[in-house]
């Protein structure tokens, strides 16, 4: 399906055309959910915070100035749905963290030598934030200027982060 | 040391691993998504008319707390121990309870300077409905709530209060306080620090600060019962013109990163990421026994009067100890 990012089919949905609103969540629907599991590690909570994503988008679609930004405008609002719901769950002591990487047998990844369950295990201490951004980076397949107009900062802020969590990542690994 | 390409590579495919794995987005999907997004209060209206309600910022419902602390904690010219002078605010009284929302005092301490401001309150946002699963359909809880005022009970959040509309997603206005000069957490950061020490000088100075445009004042009023000055500047435009520069951007409104007068998020949400042009800024400066009291209400340009008139009715019912 072709990128729904055309001004035409974003007004119309902004004024309330459902069908122009559909072929929007067809298109993108799946990159937040995907996105939001990794954020959330639990697929029931991403599915609910990109239903909450929707009821979002569905109001403010219309203040999208730029339809480029249309699909790292939604996954942002998707992800921050997700945090939402993790702080919640967390504050309730709800939530069953559920690693669904752990699940599968490690080894060594012969490139690196590093061990993958450590690396799983790393990557599962950090913090929802940088999960969302190593989802939006890798699983949604965003570039450095998405990134930046996704989180609201700029493309050497994003660099940087990413830089950080890499160098975090290295250092937990033992790695330096 | 590892080589950073496969180390890049490892990340992405564990990453990759973890997350759900892709799924077509069929009809029920499909269905779902617009039941989810059409069962808000307002769906009859349009976008536009319900955008005119809803204004702005995950950065101050959600992330506020940790940005606006994040940003002092790394303001410019400040290198004084924001520990010890952290500020704290605390509901007092519960007034009024009415469907949902409270007319609450609390109490606050800025660099030492005591006072208590009513607002109108309403749940946390743990306490409001979120989403409500059924078979078949998912539908959103109310976040048409009536628009109330979120008082960060946390210490290091007492440093602002913000106006939120629905969910975590929007907020129109916030109120942020400092001393000035010298305070311990902030300052004005276009303004001389040296300016003053009479509260007509600093008013001055915020009625002719780069990057704004003057509307009103300097104003003499009270606040407390306390002799103040007003100032009302919008964010102009030109201020707002971003100039790239190796991926770098400057400003030539607020600081880096900014605060009084123009603030950027490091993390965002959605919306209001930044001070924007046409922004609302109102301050007014309180002498407090010789401290002059810096308060900051920022309004999206899309707020209203009826925003305006909140802040104003705060301001009224700031009270000193």
């Amino acid at each position: 399906m072709a990128q729904p990012d055309r001004i035409d089919v974003i007004a119309s949905a902004a004024a309330g055309d459902e069908v122009a609103f559909r072929r929007i969540i067809a298109t993108y629907h799946d990159d937040m959910r995907r996105v939001c599991s990794y954020v959330t590690r639990d697929e029931a909570v991403a599915d609910e915070a990109v239903h909450a994503a929707w009821s979002v988008a569905w109001r403010k679609i219309g203040s999208l100035r730029d339809p480029a930004r249309l699909r790292p405008w939604l996954v942002s609002v998707a992800v921050n749905e997700a945090k939402q719901l993790l702080r919640q769950r967390r504050r309730r002591a709800e939530i069953e963290v559920i690693s669904q990487a752990s699940e599968e047998a490690g080894g060594i990844d012969p490139a690196t030598g590093i061990a993958i369950m450590d690396l799983r295990a790393a990557l599962d201490r950090l913090e929802p934030e940088d999960r969302a951004l190593l989802a939006m980076r890798y699983v949604a397949g965003f570039d450095s200027n998405e990134l930046a107009a996704a989180l609201g900062i700029s493309p050497s802020g994003v660099r940087s982060r990413i830089e950080r969590i890499r160098t975090r990542l290295r250092e937990e690994l033992g790695d330096d | 040391m590892t080589d950073m390409d496969a180390f890049d590579r490892l990340i992405a495919k564990e990453v990759v691993h973890a997350s759900a794995p892709p799924r077509p987005v069929d009809d029920a999907a499909i269905f779902t998504a617009v039941t989810a997004a059409q069962s808000h209060p307002w769906k009859l209206r349009s976008v536009f008319s319900a955008a005119r309600f809803v204004v702005a910022g995950a950065i101050v419902a959600l992330f506020g707390g940790f940005l606006v602390t994040s940003a002092l904690l790394r303001g410019p010219d400040d290198g004084q121990d924001r520990g010890a002078a952290a500020p704290a605010s605390a509901a007092v009284v519960s007034l009024t309870p009415t469907d949902g929302t409270a007319e609450e005092r609390h109490k606050l301490i800025i660099d030492g300077i005591v006072l208590s401001i009513a607002a109108r309150t309403g749940p946390t946002q743990e306490e409001l409905p979120v989403l409500q699963g059924g078979e078949g359909h998912t539908t959103i809880g109310d976040y048409a709530h009536p628009p109330y005022w979120q008082i960060p009970d946390d210490l290091n959040d007492g440093l602002y209060i913000s106006r939120d509309t629905y969910g975590s997603q929007a907020a129109e206005a916030m109120i942020l306080w400092t001393t000035f000069p010298g305070s311990g957490h902030a300052r004005p950061c276009l303004l001389d620090p040296s300016a003053g020490p009479s509260l007509a000088d600093l008013a001055d100075e915020v009625a002719t600060a780069p990057g704004t445009k003057f509307v009103s004042g300097p104003a003499d009023v009270t606040v407390g019962g306390r002799a103040a000055k007003h100032v009302v500047v919008t964010v102009a435009l030109d201020a707002f013109l971003a100039e790239v520069s190796g991926g770098a951007r400057t400003r030539t409104l607020g600081c880096d990163p900014g605060y009084f007068f123009g603030w950027e998020a490091d993390d965002a949400g959605a919306f209001w990421q930044e001070t924007l042009p046409g922004d609302s800024i109102g301050v007014w400066i309180v002498d407090v026994d010789g401290m002059l009291l810096f308060i900051e209400a920022i309004t999206h340009t899309e707020a209203g009067p009826a925003v305006e008139q909140e802040i104003e009715d705060i301001i009224d019912s700031i009270r000193f100890e």
